[in-house]
């Protein structure tokens, strides 16, 4: 009999990008690399190992925004083209490098993956991956978390409830849409919470949410079983703390698996090292260089000078990080189930981004994990956090405190110098919306199609991605022009609405191109 | 991006808006100019908490609103002295009406200042801000009232449930491990430990339990 349990949640989230008013836009190739590096590979693991009937348990969180863009017809095509232009290169790298066998190898080795892409993309799915987890969420094996609307950070929105249900609503309806049921599970974005929180998940039928590690250990009265235990919430909503140890092993820049040297290099892609002309035509961003994902170096050491990747030598690595992640496991699950006096239960939440995007062979390393806890070895089992649920008949009752698990652990990332502008229009926009929600509770026509499409533009700016760009100085003219985008835009509907001469044109236009969310349903915001 | 650098350039021409299905905004829409309000034309004083020990204040008030209480400071023969931001203590008590804060402390704002970052001092606090002038006479007169906001609590909670109860020495090792300090120590090498931690993720503003945005930083 087991001694415990481990969960993996992988979350996975990109900011809503879709420019078809340009042929190609930089910022789409967020969504692209992430189809071709992490939610493929994601997919093709998935599929191996419910075919081979291995006994696992894994959980993924879907934002919204993410889920509209796979859903999306314009960005489905433009992925192909996308893909197949990767694969056209790959052909054209064989060819380059014949006299190199080494390179031509890993050449070979992109070729494939490339190959299998466009056959798991195209003839699989047919260029929708929520079929993919449409099929995961009917195995058993695979509990489909959904994420707040927009990915907004929710305690920036503490003091207006009704902006809260706006994301959280979106949220189950999109779910509810895809996948024909209530979802179980919310992602917080940001893992940010406050108390209090519960009471809206509640309200939408949400039943367990993920926290950092100090929303729990802070929690009031004192948790019994540290991170090891759900708990619930006063409102019947169980909520889950981040394992630290975990997290560590593979978040960690110093200390985790990641940065192992003989794994490719993040950093070294024939898109800056080959001449330009060559690559040129397979780049996303016109006349700028930028990743192709076709990198031949591995990390080597703390040098410049990298040395070429050797795929076999990094599986076999990544093979040993998963049987040290899987023995480290066993150790803190014996331990804590000696001393806990209930079976443990680890937490370790990740973006999934960070698997086969970031780390290469993360993807890898995961199936390994996930095979070899199945096969060897009887001290825990691989589970979903409802699972957990049933094994026990009490939990205790705490009200975690107000957290994330951005950098210092609480809200100062989306809320310092370089971002604290939003917020004085952010909030302006929802007493906007709740004030035309309350003036027209019953609206129909293109009266009800602007008031609903208001709802998007206010989501659309309240994406943490925003903020955190600005912090972080990464993409900030984009973060700032698209947040300001979104409130222009809006104050503009809304003076229209009230001005009562809606340009139908004007709008028809603009839901053209932000075309997500057909629930987006405005009286969600009533407040009276 | 360059390739945004050229729409600009363009724009300094003449843009033509294509007026195709996908074309909806043409070239304008990720490179126009937008001017986005000053001000929104209503009273108003937004709280938000940032961390256990500091909060973000920003406030908007109306030029009417100012100039009425202008005019009463002047009617009642006092005198403007400067605008102020009072953070009051409200912990643990019911229905404040400005007069019954366990405590209050006021900050003098600068010219043309919008928000504030307010060190609160300590965790675990309900408070409340005001807006407001301060005459000579030392009288306050109020522009505009903050939400109510709590701060966090930073470290274990005092409380205990009756039905879940360890010891505190059971409680320290529990803490210790879940914060990731490994296994096999004393629960007293632990408290040490644990108390240790939280006092360098304050004074280094460092992070103890969240490594993702950092990583999340490298993915974009």
């Amino acid at each position: 009999m087991e001694k415990g349990y481990l969960a993996f949640v992988l979350h996975a989230h990109l900011p809503f990008v879709r420019h078809p008013e340009h042929d190609s836009f930089l910022e789409e190739s967020w969504f692209y690399e992430g189809i071709t590096e992490t939610y493929i590979p994601l997919i093709k693991m998935l599929d191996s190992l419910i075919d081979e009937g291995v006994d696992f348990g894994l959980t993924i969180s879907l934002s919204p925004t993410l889920i509209a863009m796979m859903e999306d017809e314009l960005l489905n095509n433009r992925y192909r083209k996308k893909l197949e232009g990767l694969l056209e290169l790959s052909y054209k790298e064989i060819e380059r490098t014949k006299f190199d066998p080494r390179l031509n190898n890993l050449a070979k080795m992109y070729n494939n993956i490339f190959k299998e892409s466009l056959h798991i993309y195209v003839d699989k799915y047919h260029c929708r991956l929520m079929n993919a987890f449409k099929k995961f969420d009917a195995s058993g094996k695979v509990e489909i978390m959904i994420c707040a609307g927009t990915h907004g950070f929710l305690p920036n929105m503490e003091m207006y409830p009704q902006a809260v249900r706006g994301q959280v609503k979106i949220a189950v309806d999109t779910y509810r849409r895809i996948f024909g049921h209530s979802p179980k599970g919310m992602w917080l974005p940001e893992c940010g919470y406050y108390p209090g929180l519960d009471n809206i998940l509640k309200e939408f039928a949400v039943r367990f949410f993920i926290l950092d590690t100090h929303g729990i250990l802070f929690a009031e009265p004192r948790p019994r079983f540290g991170v090891y235990n759900p708990y619930y919430c006063k409102s019947g909503v169980a909520a889950y703390g981040r394992d630290i140890e975990s997290s560590k092993a593979v978040w960690s820049a110093v200390e985790g698996y990641p940065g192992d040297f003989s794994y490719r290099e993040f950093y070294r892609d024939i898109g800056y090292d080959l001449e330009y002309d060559y690559v040129k035509p397979y780049l996303n961003c016109g006349t700028g260089r930028m990743n192709t994902g076709i990198k031949y170096h591995k990390i080597t050491g703390r040098t410049d000078h990298k040395e070429l990747y050797d795929p076999e030598a990094a599986r076999q690595t990544a093979a040993s990080h998963a049987g040290n992640f899987m023995f480290n496991r066993e150790k803190q699950i014996e331990y804590l189930f000696a001393k806990l006096g209930r079976k443990p239960m680890i937490i370790a939440p990740y973006d999934a981004e960070l698997y086969g995007h970031w780390w290469f062979e993360g993807i890898d390393w995961l199936n390994f994990v996930i095979r070899k806890t199945c096969y060897d070895q009887k001290v825990f089992k691989l589970i979903t956090p409802p699972e957990y649920l049933k094994k026990y008949d009490k939990f205790q009752v705490i009200t975690p405190s107000f957290s994330s698990w951005g950098w210092k652990g609480y809200s100062e990332v989306w809320l310092e110098g370089s971002n604290d502008w939003i917020n004085p229009h952010l909030h302006m926009l929802i007493e906007r919306m709740s004030e035309l929600a309350n003036r027209f509770p019953r609206a129909e026509g293109d009266l009800e199609k602007a008031l609903n499409h208001l709802v998007r533009e206010l989501l659309l700016a309240q994406s943490s991605d925003w903020p955190f760009m600005m912090k972080t100085n990464i993409f900030t003219d984009y973060a700032c022009q698209r947040v300001k985008d979104h409130i222009d835009r809006f104050n503009t509907l809304y003076d229209m609405i009230k001005g009562n001469r809606i340009d139908m044109n004007w709008l028809n236009r603009r839901m053209q191109q932000y075309n997500l969310f057909p629930e987006a349903d405005y009286r969600v915001y009533k407040t009276e | 991006m360059e390739k945004r650098d050229e729409k600009v350039n363009l724009k300094n021409g003449e843009i033509q808006i294509e007026a195709s299905k996908y074309e909806p905004f043409g070239d304008e829409h990720i490179t126009r100019e937008i001017k986005l309000p000053s001000s929104y034309g209503k009273d108003r004083l937004v709280a938000m908490v940032r961390d256990p020990w500091w909060i973000h204040a920003y406030w908007e008030i109306t030029a009417q609103k100012e100039k009425a209480i202008r005019d009463e400071i002047e009617r009642t023969g006092k005198h403007f002295e400067k605008a102020i931001l009072r953070i009051y203590d409200i912990t643990g008590v019911k229905d404040f009406d400005g007069k019954n804060a366990n405590s209050f402390f006021d900050i003098t704002l600068e010219n043309m200042a919008r928000n504030w970052y307010v060190d609160i001092g300590a965790p675990g606090k309900r408070l409340c801000v005001d807006i407001g002038i301060m005459t000579r006479e030392g009288v306050f007169y109020l522009l505009a009232r903050s939400n109510i906001v709590t701060t966090p609590r930073f470290g274990m909670s005092d409380i205990l449930d009756a039905a879940w109860m360890l010891s505190e020495e059971e409680y320290w090792w529990l803490f210790g491990v879940s914060g990731g300090f490994g296994v096999g120590k004393s629960s007293m090498e632990m408290r040490e430990l644990f108390q240790k931690q939280l006092k360098e993720w304050v004074s280094s503003g460092g992070m103890l339990f969240s490594l993702s945005s950092q990583m999340l930083a490298q993915k974009r």
